[in-house]
C-alpha cells in the first residue's frame, strides 16, 4: 500500500523566448489504494504531471513523495499505461508484457509463468502469441496494462489509457479496470479529460486548471453502491458529480495578471 | 437470396489466378525479348551492333559452358561481396552510434551529405592514383560508394524511432544501454535495410566501372575485353550477367529482410 504526495510541485520549460510554467504549486494527497483520477482541460499539465510520477521528468521546485520516498528516476515501482499503448511492434503481446520483467531478475521460465498471469487477468490469454498490428485498439491497451501489472508496481499511472478507444470498448475497460483495482488493491493514478469517465472511475476527482496547471478542487465521489454500470450511471448522486465537475472545470478561469 | 451468393472459390482457380498474376509480371519482359530479337532480324538496327537475344543466349551458354563466365563472375562476386561488407561493418555501427548521440548527428551529418553526393565514379581517378591499379583501389571504391547510403539511412532510421516506445522503455527503468537494445536497434531495423538494398545496388555499378580499368577479370572485364576484339554477343552476355546479378543480390537481401521483420506479415 503506497500513498502519493505532492508537495508544492512547480514545473516550468523554457520556451523560445518566454518560460511556460506547466504546474504551478501543485498540493494533492493520494491515499494508499486509491483510484485517483485527475482531470483537466487540454494545456493544465496533465501528462506533465504524470511524467514527474513516473520519474521521466524532475519537477523545477516542489517534491513527489512515493510511499514516503523522493523519486530518483523510473523506477518498478510504478508501471505506466500510455494512451497510445507504446507496445514493440516486432515483439508479440507475450513478449511485450514479458519486457517489464526483463528489467528485474526473473528467470525466463518466471516471466513466461507471469506474462500469461496478466494477459489471463485482462482477458485476452488466447492472443499471446499475436502482434500488436493483429490486435484490435482495446485488446492493445489490454496488453499495455497487463505488461504494467507483470511486474507487481505499486502504483498504476495511467494517461488517457481510453482516449483513442471506441465507446463501447471504452466502457468495457473501464469496467475491467475497476475489477483489476479491487482486485488488486493498487493505486491507481488515472488522467483524463473526460468528465463521465471520472466519476464512473474515480474515488477521488481532481480539477486542474489550465495555464498553468494548478489544483482547483479535489471532490471526494461517494456513490454508494456501485453495483453495475448502468446502476451507478442511473443514480442521482452521479449527475450530480458530473455536473460539479463540469462546473469546475468551466469556471472563469482566474485572473492572473499574464498581459 | 441466398442462392445468389458466391461458391467459394475451388483450389484450382486459386491456382490460376497465381498463374495469371506470373504472366503478367513477366508480359513486358517478353515483349522486351521479342523486341530485341526482331529489331536486328528485320534490319532496324545492324545485327552486329545488336545482334538478336537468342545470339546473346546462345553465346552466353557457351561463356558458361567453357567456364569464362563463372571466373569472370567469381572476381567481381568476390569484389561486390568485400566491398559491401567491409561497408556494412563500418557504417550499420557507426551510423547506430552518430544517430543515437544527438551532437554527433549535427556536428557530421552535413559532412556525410557532401560526400554522399559526391558520385563515387567521379573519384575513380583518385583512388587510382593513390592505390593503384590493383584490388585496394577497386574495393576500396565499392566501400566508398556503399558506406554513404547505408550510414545515412541508419543515422535517420536510429533518429526516426518512436520517441513513445522510448519513453515506455525508460519508464520500466531500462538504461540507455538497454533501451537501445531493446527497442531503438530493433525498431532501426526496416529503416537500415532500405540503406543496405541502395548499397546493394551502388556496388554493382562501381564495380563494373571499376573493372574497366586495368582488370585482368571480371564482368567489366568481360564487358570491355570484348568490346576491343569485337565479340559483340559476349559484350552483350556480359551486360546481361551484370543485371542478373543486380536482380539477385536484391532478392537475396529482400529475403534476409523479410526474415528479420517477419513480425510485419
Amino acid at each position: 500500500m503506497t500513498d502519493i504526495v505532492l508537495d508544492g510541485v512547480t514545473r516550468t520549460f523554457r520556451g523560445r523566448d518566454s518560460e511556460v510554467t506547466a504546474l504551478d504549486g501543485v498540493d494533492l494527497r493520494i491515499e494508499p489504494g486509491e483510484l485517483a483520477v485527475i482531470v483537466g482541460p487540454s494545456g493544465s499539465g496533465k501528462s506533465t504531471l504524470l511524467d514527474l510520477l513516473a520519474g521521466l521528468d524532475f519537477p523545477t521546485s516542489g517534491q513527489i513523495r512515493i510511499g514516503g520516498e523522493p523519486i530518483h528516476g523510473p523506477g518498478l515501482n510504478r508501471g505506466v499505461v500510455f494512451q497510445q499503448y507504446a507496445l514493440l511492434p516486432w515483439r508479440t503481446a507475450q513478449a511485450n508484457v514479458e519486457l517489464g520483467l526483463e528489467a528485474n531478475s526473473a528467470s525466463k521460465a518466471q516471466r513466461r509463468e507471469r506474462a500469461r498471469e496478466h494477459l489471463d487477468l485482462v482477458g485476452i490469454a488466447d492472443f499471446a502469441g499475436h502482434y500488436p498490428h493483429q490486435l484490435s485498439g482495446g485488446m492493445r491497451q489490454r496488453v499495455a496494462i497487463a505488461r504494467s501489472l507483470a511486474f507487481d508496481p505499486d502504483v498504476l499511472l495511467m494517461d488517457e489509457p481510453f482516449g483513442a478507444l471506441d465507446a463501447q470498448t471504452r466502457e468495457r475497460l473501464q469496467e475491467q479496470l475497476l475489477d483489476i483495482w479491487q482486485r488488486t488493491g493498487k493505486t491507481v493514478v488515472f488522467i483524463t479529460h473526460d468528465i463521465d469517465e471520472a466519476v464512473y472511475l474515480g474515488r477521488t476527482v481532481t480539477v486542474l486548471t489550465s495555464r498553468p496547471g494548478r489544483v482547483r478542487e479535489t471532490v471526494e465521489v461517494d456513490i454508494a453502491e456501485r453495483t453495475s454500470r448502468e446502476d451507478t450511471l442511473l443514480r442521482p448522486e452521479f449527475a450530480e458529480y458530473r455536473h460539479r465537475i463540469w462546473s469546475l472545470l468551466h469556471a472563469a478561469p482566474e485572473v492572473i495578471g499574464v498581459g | 437470396m441466398a442462392d445468389t451468393l458466391t461458391p467459394p472459390r475451388p483450389a484450382a482457380s486459386y491456382a490460376a489466378v497465381r498463374a495469371g498474376r506470373a504472366a503478367r509480371s513477366s508480359v513486358a519482359i517478353l515483349v522486351f525479348l521479342a523486341v530485341w530479337e526482331l529489331v536486328p532480324r528485320i534490319g532496324l538496327v545492324d545485327s552486329i551492333f545488336l545482334p538478336p537475344a537468342s545470339r546473346v543466349a546462345a553465346t552466353w551458354f557457351e561463356l558458361a559452358a567453357d567456364g569464362q563466365l563463372w571466373e569472370n563472375l567469381a572476381a567481381s562476386l568476390a569484389r561486390a561481396l568485400t566491398g559491401f561488407t567491409i561497408a556494412l561493418l563500418i557504417a550499420v555501427p557507426l551510423g547506430l552510434v552518430i544517430g543515437w548521440y544527438r551532437t554527433a548527428d549535427e556536428l557530421l551529418t552535413p559532412l556525410l551529405e557532401v560526400f554522399r553526393n559526391t558520385a563515387a565514379l567521379a573519384l575513380l581517378p583518385v583512388f587510382v592514383l593513390l592505390l593503384g591499379l590493383g584490388e585496394t583501389s577497386k574495393i576500396s571504391l565499392i566501400v566508398f560508394a556503399c558506406v554513404w547510403p547505408i550510414l545515412l539511412n541508419t543515422i535517420s532510421a536510429v533518429r526516426t524511432v518512436d520517441p513513445l516506445l522510448i519513453k515506455s522503455a525508460r519508464s520500466l527503468g531500462f538504461g540507455s544501454a538497454a533501451v537501445f537494445g531493446k527497442v531503438v536497434l530493433p525498431a532501426s531495423v526496416p529503416a537500415v535495410f532500405t540503406g543496405i538494398r541502395l548499397a546493394a545496388a551502388a556496388s554493382i555499378l562501381v564495380l563494373v566501372a571499376a573493372e574497366m580499368v586495368g582488370a585482368k577479370a571480371g564482368l567489366g572485364y568481360l564487358i570491355n575485353a570484348a568490346q576491343y576484339n569485337f565479340e559483340v554477343p559476349q559484350m552483350y552476355a556480359g551486360i546481361v550477367t551484370i543485371s542478373l546479378l543486380g536482380i539477385a543480390f536484391n532478392h537475396a537481401l529482400t529475403a534476409v529482410e523479410r526474415r528479420l521483420s517477419r513480425w510485419r506479415s
